[in-house]
């Protein structure tokens, strides 16, 4: 026991700190990998020419996540199986992932791409395709998203304005 | 001095989760205590039965945050159990290792969670970071960090990849290296000493009575793990020894033990505990298989009949009892929460005449999960 122990923790204010500046820094594990590694659960991606539209991806989601819309053009393809593809809702899936165990062909995967910002909730249910694999579908101006703390205050201050306004 | 009320929760800092204590104090000290639960109820049990077999995995996770794994585990159990299933030795070894790195992180938000209560505010800083390594690992390893549903019925999603192992040593020690520091600042403070021996004590006796398990019980001195008792996943061919008071290795034993100095005191020697048992399980992890077949998810029939699987979480001894009658979902799944009997039978009674001041360090201490009181 001691009452003077407790100050070692001083030589931390020398050390570097666990938190990074995310997302203008990056994210890496004790090895220097990075993160998100592959296998991490994020939207999906769904390879549409091998997609059957066989409909089992939706029955197995407990969360109802997955509705279909008909593309026609695939029919004109001379494609096998049924012209649906899933849509997913995200606002609904919790990247269980059991939609892409079941999946027959395998078209259905899992991308670690798991960044979506918007303000319109519409935004949030799509068809995923090959193309959402690829980061930049989904890259996001930061800028706009991210205010500085002295934007933000600002901001801050003209909607309450507005709102005292309209109240 | 009046006797006056206060209500702790349900947003507060003290609780441990949506949950409210409603204290009736005279001066400083509590003279009544009503736990009061009902924020959170999410109707997991009712839900898992329009459900089929498979649909519940990535739903019971969802029962407890800190420690989502072990939901899992005993889910998986009781249906293999049912299924009259043998689970490869590899996902054994791999289960027993997921088990133990979920305990870590969950002691470490404990931990820190506890030491935020006293106020030293350094270690949850500290403690939440140090976790956050913990979960890179399940990142790599099970796709999520946090609720991982990875431990299916029949063994684990996926096999482990092969540089994990290295990372998952780098780790550990490094935990190790940091539990140094936290015993400085907190476990070998005098401020701790000053504060937690004494407080908090389950009367002698009374802890079985009252369904005291976990590091709760042991801290009582009771010997009592569900990992040695009834061993599931690897624990039968892993050599530990359950920590309990008196043996603290290495630090004080003031107190007679049941109160809040030992509970923590358990909590920090089986961190070093869980690490020992994750280095021998990487070390004696057999190749092969990582999982059983399945049958088809959307045709998957239980047979019928009923099993209560427990397994020994962070918090005492959780348990799923899961009844089947043949079909595509189950009849009924009751969740036997530890925190249930901690957060409400105990804490009442022990909080009875103890310091408003210290209310909120008992309650951390008995480490009470509002999720798996209410499910
Ligand atoms: S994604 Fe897979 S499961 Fe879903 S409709 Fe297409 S083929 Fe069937
Ligand atoms: S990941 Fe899970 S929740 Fe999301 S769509 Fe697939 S089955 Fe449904």
């Amino acid at each position: 026991m001691s009452i003077l122990k407790p100050l070692k923790a001083w030589k931390h204010l020398a050390k570097k700190p666990h938190t990074i500046r995310y997302p203008y820094e990056e994210h890496v594990d004790m090895e220097g990998k990075k993160l998100p590694v592959d296998t991490l659960r994020g939207f999906h991606t769904n390879d549409l020419d091998k997609c059957i539209g066989c409909g089992l991806c939706g029955k197995i989601c407990m969360n109802e996540a997955i509705t279909y819309e008909k593309i026609p053009e695939l029919k004109e393809k001379g494609l096998k199986g049924i012209n649906i593809r899933p849509v997913i809702d995200y606002g609904r899936c919790c990247f269980c992932g059991l939609c892409t165990e079941i999946c027959p062909t395998k078209s259905l995967k899992l991308t670690p791409n798991f960044k979506l910002i918007s303000t319109d909730k519409k935004d949030y249910k799509f068809m995923p395709t090959q193309l959402v694999e690829k980061n930049d579908d989904f890259a996001v101006d930061l800028d706009k998203v991210l205010f500085s703390p002295d934007d933000y205050s600002k901001k801050f201050n003209e909607e309450e304005k507005d709102n005292a306004k309209e109240s | 001095m009046k006797e006056y009320e206060l209500f702790i929760g349900p947003q507060h800092p003290g609780t441990t989760g949506n949950m409210m204590y409603h204290i009736w104090a005279d001066g400083d000290v509590v003279k009544k205590v009503e736990c009061n639960v009902g924020y959170l109820h999410r109707g997991f049990e009712k839900l898992m039965e329009s459900r089929l077999w498979m649909q519940n995995v990535p739903l019971i996770c969802r029962i407890c945050v800190p420690e989502p794994d072990v939901n899992e585990a005993a889910y998986a159990m009781a249906v293999e159990d049912l299924m009259e299933w043998e689970i490869p030795d590899r996902a054994r070894y791999i289960r027993t290792i997921v088990l133990e790195l979920a305990r870590i992180s969950a002691y470490l938000m404990a931990i820190g969670g506890y030491a935020g209560s006293i106020g030293i505010y350094t270690l949850p800083q500290w403690a939440f970071g140090d976790r956050d390594y913990i979960l890179d690992i399940f990142e790599q390893l099970t796709g999520a960090r946090v609720y991982h549903i990875y431990i299916w019925p029949g063994g684990v999603r996926w096999d482990m990849p092969a540089e994990l192992p290295m990372l998952m040593e780098k780790t550990l020690s490094y935990i190790e290296e940091r539990l140094k520091m936290y015993d400085d600042v907190l476990f070998r403070n005098r401020i701790f000493f000053d504060r937690a021996v004494g407080i908090g004590k389950i009367p002698h006796g009374k802890a079985i009575e009252w369904g005291v398990t976990g590091p709760n019980l042991r801290a009582c001195g009771y010997g009592y793990d569900v990992r040695k008792l009834e061993p599931y996943a690897a624990y039968d061919d892993i050599d530990f020894d359950v920590v309990k008071y008196p043996n603290f290795n290495g630090f004080d034993v003031p107190s007679e033990g049941c109160d809040v100095y030992s509970r923590m005191l358990v909590r920090r020697i089986e961190i070093e505990q869980s690490i020992n048992i994750i280095r021998q399980a990487l070390k004696k992890m057999p190749s092969g298989e990582h999982i059983l077949k399945h049958p088809n998810w959307l045709r998957w029939k239980v047979p019928a009949g009923y099993s209560f699987k427990r397994v020994e979480s962070s918090k005492g001894e959780y348990g799923y009892f899961v009844v089947s009658d043949g079909g595509l979902k189950p009849v009924r799944i009751h969740v036997r929460g530890p925190s249930y009997t901690h957060g409400i039978n105990v804490a009442e009674s022990i909080l009875k005449e103890a310091n408003i001041a210290d209310v909120s360090q008992i309650l951390f201490s008995l480490d009470v999960c509002a999720p798996d009181i209410e499910r």
